[in-house]
């Protein structure tokens, strides 16, 4: 057997020649696409051939799902479909998480996702995986590229559809022949939102008439406003009405934290002035939310006596859990400013609001020594100003944040909400900071999470990107452990993570600046420390494992029946 | 209770299975279906179908997830609840003129 030296065996580079996967890059270029998170792999290759050169910067993850996370982060806070690439098989797969996370909190991304070559499809070829069967549930659309010519115009299509109406992830499946294939480049159509239904004026003055019966109207306010830009026309609106506010877990920042009208995130870890509010009102303003079952607790014990007027950009959202006595489906923006309800009556239920707010305001003088999460979330927050993003990993310390944490705007807070994922912190702080570069990106994160995308720390590192973690490490499975605590009684199975790794030590491993704090009075040095940090930084914080989460409305409870600390 | 709707598809790759996914996966079960084909790039399905027992969701929800599915031109409901299939009350998908935006073409 005759040597062959590699330089032999490679043949001319596919890119010499205008291929298929040319041709996705050239409309992708066409989307104004700048940033791409993904990882290769074989049958993408064709794709990474013809990277370089382009527009296209490609950041190269070090786990699939963290490519997913981070085109989720990117698009929510830059407003435009973020993208992802990976290859066939266990990519596409590993895929699947962002693909769930992004489909369940409404958020523009586009995967591109390598197959085998057409006539290899269904025959269990190597890495061959039915990603568009697997993805059907969690996708907005997917599409399979069987002609290299359709390649401009289903790209188009895929980011159409992942922006409009309300924006969903759209899955573009391509077999390696077609990426491979050689043709003639063809113009690619630039991507069209459709336009949401705009209602007409007797639907507006119903809803008007509603407002001004009202005595105690509130208005609910979820993820659908920041998604539909409807933030200025919300705010317009609560300054012409003086309507309280209450949010979920994905409105936050909506309304700005300290605004005199906000009384706080409602439902499971809600506070309490929110709570009671959504119990005695007699108007819900429910404005892009969902009457998701973490915001309502017990669904027909959820507002009992309040009539619902609800506002969304999806029709199937009207009525689908709770019945609304009068609906206006569509553009946000065009119905919050089209609603001119004139002067209401409603000082005393004002004044009970706030009196609410007040006197059931968080307390930050816990005692004892030991770091209070809550306290450091808030100063942190307070201290990074205006441009601060926090994006969260899935836990107690997810909670404390939402509680705690300063938002003046709905990108400021990028959480997993519907899906949960633990793992979303770091990789979303990597797709945050390439939407906006200039922003102090902070993850909040548990020693449990950290461990799922731990990976991205190299990601960090390569790209010297300044991503500020803070890692509140209580040694556990907190928020498991705190439901076996209150529900299992007391039974602790399997969340013990007392032999964690060092994760200072770990962080340095990854070329992260790091250190760690075990006592409250080390906590105002070191976020001088952390927001002074150039690079990326890890704070590891040693917290009281049996710190709890407070108000807690326990499963199948009205939202009024909150847990408070014993 | 019985339900008739029929559908109007676009012959996309997974069309059948996403409208049947939806279906099952919000709640309800096909009883009976057909299906017959409209030129090459359309197809309608009727279906008859009934809520789950575990399941509250209206009829109308199901039938406003369905249209919002992207491979759905067009949907047929019967507002009776008999064997008889009189459909009464058809709406277009928001999403029909899409792909023609999309590509440029005329809506
Ligand atoms: C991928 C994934 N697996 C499991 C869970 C269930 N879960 C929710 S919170 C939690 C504990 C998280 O621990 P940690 O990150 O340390 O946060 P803590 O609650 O201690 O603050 C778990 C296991 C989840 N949400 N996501
Ligand atoms: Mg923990």
């Amino acid at each position: 057997m005759t040597k062959t030296s590699p330089a032999t065996i490679a043949k001319a580079p596919l890119s010499n020649r205008f291929t298929g996967a040319h041709m996705l890059i050239s409309a992708l270029e066409a989307q104004g696409v700048e940033v791409v998170f993904g990882y290769p792999g074989g049958a993408i290759m064709p794709v990474y051939d013809a990277l370089p050169g382009s527009k296209l910067t490609h950041i190269l993850t070090r786990h699939e799902q963290g490519a997913s996370f981070a085109a989720d982060a990117y698009a929510r806070v830059s407003g435009r479909p973020g993208v992802c690439l990976a290859t066939s098989g266990p990519g596409g797969t590993n895929l699947v998480t962002g693909l769930a996370n992004a489909f369940m909190d409404s958020v523009p991304v586009v995967a591109i996702t390598g197959q085998v070559a057409r006539p290899l499809i269904g025959t269990d070829a190597f890495q061959e995986v039915d990603i568009f069967g697997i993805t059907l549930p969690i996708v907005k659309h997917s599409f399979i590229i069987d002609d290299p010519d359709k390649i401009g115009e289903i790209v188009a299509e895929a980011f159409a559809i992942a922006q409009s109406g309300r924006p969903g992830p759209v899955l573009i499946d391509l077999p390696k022949d077609v990426a491979a294939a050689i043709m003639t480049p063809t113009p690619t159509p630039v991507a069209q939102k459709e336009a949401l239904p705009i209602l007409i004026r007797d639907d507006y003055e119903h809803a008007e008439h509603l407002i001004r019966e009202a005595r105690r109207p509130l208005l609910y306010v979820g993820g659908g406003v920041g998604i539909s830009g409807a933030v200025p026309a919300l705010r317009n609106f609560i300054a012409r009405t003086g309507i309280p506010v209450v949010a979920t877990l994905k409105g936050l920042g909506a309304v700005p934290t300290d605004a005199p009208e906000f009384l706080g995130m409602l439902g499971m870890h809600g506070s309490r002035a929110a709570n009671l509010a959504v119990q005695n009102c007699d108007l819900l303003i429910t404005c892009g939310a969902r009457f998701d079952d973490r915001a309502t607790g017990r669904l027909t014990g959820f507002a009992p006596n309040a009539r619902v007027l609800h506002l969304d950009g999806d029709p199937a959202e009207i009525g689908k859990l709770r019945a609304a006595d009068h609906a206006l489906p569509g553009n946000l923006t065009y119905a919050l400013n089209a609603l001119h309800p004139g002067i209401l009556s409603i000082d005393t239920w004002q004044g009970e609001c706030s009196h609410d707010r007040v006197t059931h305001a968080a307390r930050y003088d816990a005692p004892g020594d030991k770091v209070f999460a809550p306290a450091l979330l808030k100063t942190l927050s307070e201290r990074a100003g205006d441009d601060l993003i926090v994006t969260c990993d899935v836990g107690q310390h997810q909670m404390w944040a939402a509680q705690h944490c300063r938002f003046v705007r709905p990108e400021a807070h990028l959480t997993s909400g519907g899906l949960g994922a633990m793992g979303y912190g770091i990789p979303a702080g990597i797709g945050a900071l390439y939407a906006e570069p200039d922003a102090t990106v902070i993850t909040v994160t548990g020693d449990g999470s950290i461990m799922m995308n731990i990976q991205e720390l190299a990601t960090l590192k390569r790209y010297g990107l300044p991503l500020k973690i803070v890692l509140l490490d209580n040694q556990a499975l907190g928020m498991v452990r705190q439901w076996q605590e209150l529900f299992f009684a007391g039974n602790y199975s399997e969340i013990d993570l007392s032999d964690n790794p060092d994760f200072a030590a770990l962080a340095r491993v990854f070329g992260l600046e790091a250190m760690t704090i075990t006592t409250r009075a080390e906590v105002p040095g070191a976020i001088d420390w952390l927001l002074s940090c150039k690079g990326p930084a890890l704070m590891h914080v040693h917290i009281d494992p049996a710190a709890n989460v407070w108000p807690l409305v326990p499963p199948g409870a009205d939202n009024h029946d909150m847990m408070e600390e014993r | 209770m019985i339900r008739h709707i029929e559908i109007s598809l676009e012959s996309q790759h997974g069309a059948l299975l996403r409208v049947l996914g939806t279906i099952e996966r919000r709640g309800w079960v096909v009883r009976a279906m057909d299906m017959d084909s409209q030129g090459n790039d359309a197809q309608t399905l009727r279906l008859k179908i009934e809520r789950s027992r575990h399941h509250s969701g209206s009829f109308d929800t199901l039938t406003r997830h369905v249209t919002k599915l992207f491979c759905v031109r067009q949907i047929g409901v019967s507002t009776t609840q008999t064997d008889e299939c009189a459909i009464v009350e058809t709406s277009a998908s928001p999403h029909a003129h899409m792909a023609a935006v999309a590509t440029g073409a005329p809506a």
